[in-house]
């Protein structure tokens, strides 16, 4: 994949923790867009386009997982690191089931979201 | 009644009428008359009786000096019996032998000399002071087995009678407490005047029913038992109040165990708010991971942006500046939460609610500056007074005043404010209170700022769920806590012509007659 231009799309709810993933994904060199909701990512978001997924589970609206269904139904296959703020082993396992890529708890090292990135 | 040289017909059938035995003998013993009661007391028939020694009616020892006191007498000596009564023992014809209180006179005139004696059934007076007694004892027993207090004063208030139960719970003994006044010696010292009044009443009512009173009387020890007291007055013949008679039952026990249930209650209000709390325990957690991730991929991003030759400042700085911020969200959130559960004693008294919100009025008049509004107070002119912890009411109504003028400092609403949409004198929060249909005491605080959408008006209760860029999300739901300990319900309703209203519903507190 590291062949190819990536983005990694950030999706959370809260200004600082997307604000903050964006740069830190930025002083890593990597190419980030950010999104509010998950509505806004769904309707900005191009299949075609290579990249990774970070995205919070808890949010208004369409939650994390919804979210995961819809780009599941959607046949999209980009890989998602779901991320969290408090470590629901049950929702990690229905996150996984649904072939999330790997599960982050905040707060977490850089170097583990990169490494997955 | 026969005669035998003994009274005339008209005085023997005298006699015959009278309840006492009458036994007439002449100079030498010899019995002359013997009326109706004698016969039944002694078992002899007259006819059997007249003419026969009187001493046959003694026991052993009466005969033998009886004949020797009749000589002395007639002699000129002194009276034995004469002129005096007294109780002796008599003997029945059956040989049984008893008591009875016997006066002899001599018969004036009477030449040779006659005497008189007249037999009363002392027995019988013995046996009815035995009853009497018997009557008495078991009254005393009937009042000591008694469960409740009972006591007995006369018109003056002065102890006649009291029970076992009332000096166990006195600590004294009935000498103690017998002819001294009830209410200024077993009275506790604060309820003397309730318990005079209860006093007066009574021997002033001209009825029988009972009257219920409750006050403290203090043991000899200092002990105060809180007793409920039905009382009567005591009348005499003529219905004149003599006195008053107490019973009295010792619910001490029972109000502490009803102010250990209530007590119990509150602890159970606590422990439901705790229980909140505890839902939203993981709610906490994943608030406070918010900042603190942030603050670590900020810092994070902030060292691998000062390992190139030429970090970009203004991002770094503006990435320390997050951090900084961040750090400070978290803090207040655990300030938000330290003051959810504090764990204070509910103080619910009566107050007017539009006292409370006046109050209100003037702490917020600087938050109000601050926001460039007006905070307006709409309060109903009369309104039933409401128990509630004032402190804790302030405290709601301070937010939500607060939560509204931040509502109506978002950027949409300063522009629709600022383009004219919103009529009249913009800009401001108003606190209102009226009377609803069942009497209860409604009070709204309303915006005129964008109002909740859907999704925000259901969710806008939930523990951390905020529409506000710097909210923890916790305001709102302290509030509800609270108002909810007060048996009622925050509610949203969207205002009119715009805007938001959050209102509760205090139920009206109930006035006691007096």
């Amino acid at each position: 994949m590291k062949d190819l231009p990536q983005i990694v799309y950030v999706v959370d709810d809260d200004d600082a923790v997307r604000d903050s993933l964006r740069l830190l994904l930025k002083s890593a060199g990597l190419a980030c867009e950010a999104f509010a909701g998950a509505r806004e990512f769904l309707s900005a978001y191009d299949p075609s386009q290579p990249g990774s997924l970070v995205l919070d589970v808890r949010m208004p609206g369409m939650s994390g997982l919804e979210m995961q269904q819809e780009l599941n139904l959607r046949g999209a296959t980009i890989p998602v690191i779901f991320i969290t703020g408090h470590g629901d082993i049950p929702m990690a396992v229905e996150a996984m089931q649904h072939g999330a890529f790997d599960f982050l708890q905040k707060p977490f090292r850089d170097q583990e979201l990169l490494d997955r990135v | 009644m026969c005669n035998m040289g003994g009274p005339t017909s008209d005085v023997l059938a005298l006699l015959d009428a009278t309840f006492d035995a009458v036994v007439i003998m002449d100079d030498r013993g010899r019995i002359t008359a013997f009326n109706r009661s004698a016969e039944e007391m002694f078992g002899y028939r007259a006819a059997d009786a007249l003419g026969r020694n009187v001493n046959m009616l003694m026991t052993a020892m009466d005969r033998m000096v009886h004949d020797d006191h009749v000589k002395r007498y007639l002699a000129g000596g002194e009276p034995h019996i004469l002129g005096k009564g007294r109780d002796v023992r008599v003997r029945h014809r059956d040989g049984s032998e008893f008591s009875v209180f016997l006066s002899v006179g001599r018969i004036p005139n009477s030449s040779p000399p006659q005497f008189v004696g007249y037999l009363h059934d002392s027995s019988l007076r013995h046996k009815a002071l035995a009853t009497l007694e018997q009557e008495r004892q078991l009254n005393r027993l009937y009042l000591d087995l008694a469960q409740v207090m009972l006591v007995a004063t006369n018109r003056a208030g002065a102890v006649q009678l009291v029970n076992q139960r009332a000096l166990r719970v006195l600590k004294v003994d009935d000498s103690q407490i017998i002819d001294c006044n009830w209410v200024d010696c077993c009275v506790a010292p604060d309820d003397r005047g309730v318990a005079r009044n209860a006093f007066r009443a009574l021997l002033m009512s001209g009825s029988d029913e009972p009257q219920s009173c409750e006050y403290h009387v203090r043991s000899s020890d200092g002990e105060d038992r809180f007793i409920t007291w039905r009382g009567v007055a005591l009348r005499d013949a003529n219905n004149v109040a003599t006195g008053v008679m107490l019973s009295g039952e010792d619910i001490t026990d029972q109000r502490r165990a009803e102010s250990e249930a209530h007590r119990a209650l509150e602890r159970m209000n606590n422990v439901s708010r705790l229980a909140t709390m505890g839902e939203m325990a993981a709610g906490i957690s994943h608030e406070l991971n918010q900042p603190l991730a942030a603050i670590a991929n900020y810092a994070q991003a902030c060292a691998r942006l000062l390992r190139v030759p030429a970090p970009d400042m203004p991002e770094i700085s503006g990435a320390l500046e997050q951090i900084s911020t961040q750090a400070l969200r978290a803090g207040e959130i655990i300030r938000r939460i330290r003051s959810l559960v504090r764990n204070e004693d509910v103080r619910r008294e009566s107050h007017d609610i539009n006292e409370l919100i006046r109050e209100v009025h003037t702490l917020l008049a600087s938050d109000a500056r601050v926001h460039d509004g007006r905070l307006e107070l709409d309060l109903a002119a009369t309104l039933p007074k409401v128990t509630v912890d004032g402190v804790q009411i302030q405290q709601v109504l301070m937010n939500l005043v607060h939560n509204a003028f931040e509502a109506q400092g978002t950027d949409a609403s300063r522009n629709e404010l600022a383009r004219g949409e919103v009529n009249g004198n913009a800009f401001e929060v108003r606190i209102a209170t009226r009377p609803t249909d069942a009497g209860d005491v409604e009070v709204s605080v309303s915006d005129l700022g964008p109002g909740l959408a859907g999704e925000a008006e259901q969710k806008i209760f939930e523990p951390f769920f905020t529409t506000k860029p710097t909210g923890t999300g916790l305001g709102l739901a302290i509030s509800r806590s609270i108002i909810k300990a007060h048996d009622a319900r925050l509610g949203y309703r969207a205002n009119q012509p715009r805007g938001a209203c959050f209102y509760f519903v205090l139920p009206a507190h109930m006035e006691i007659p007096q």
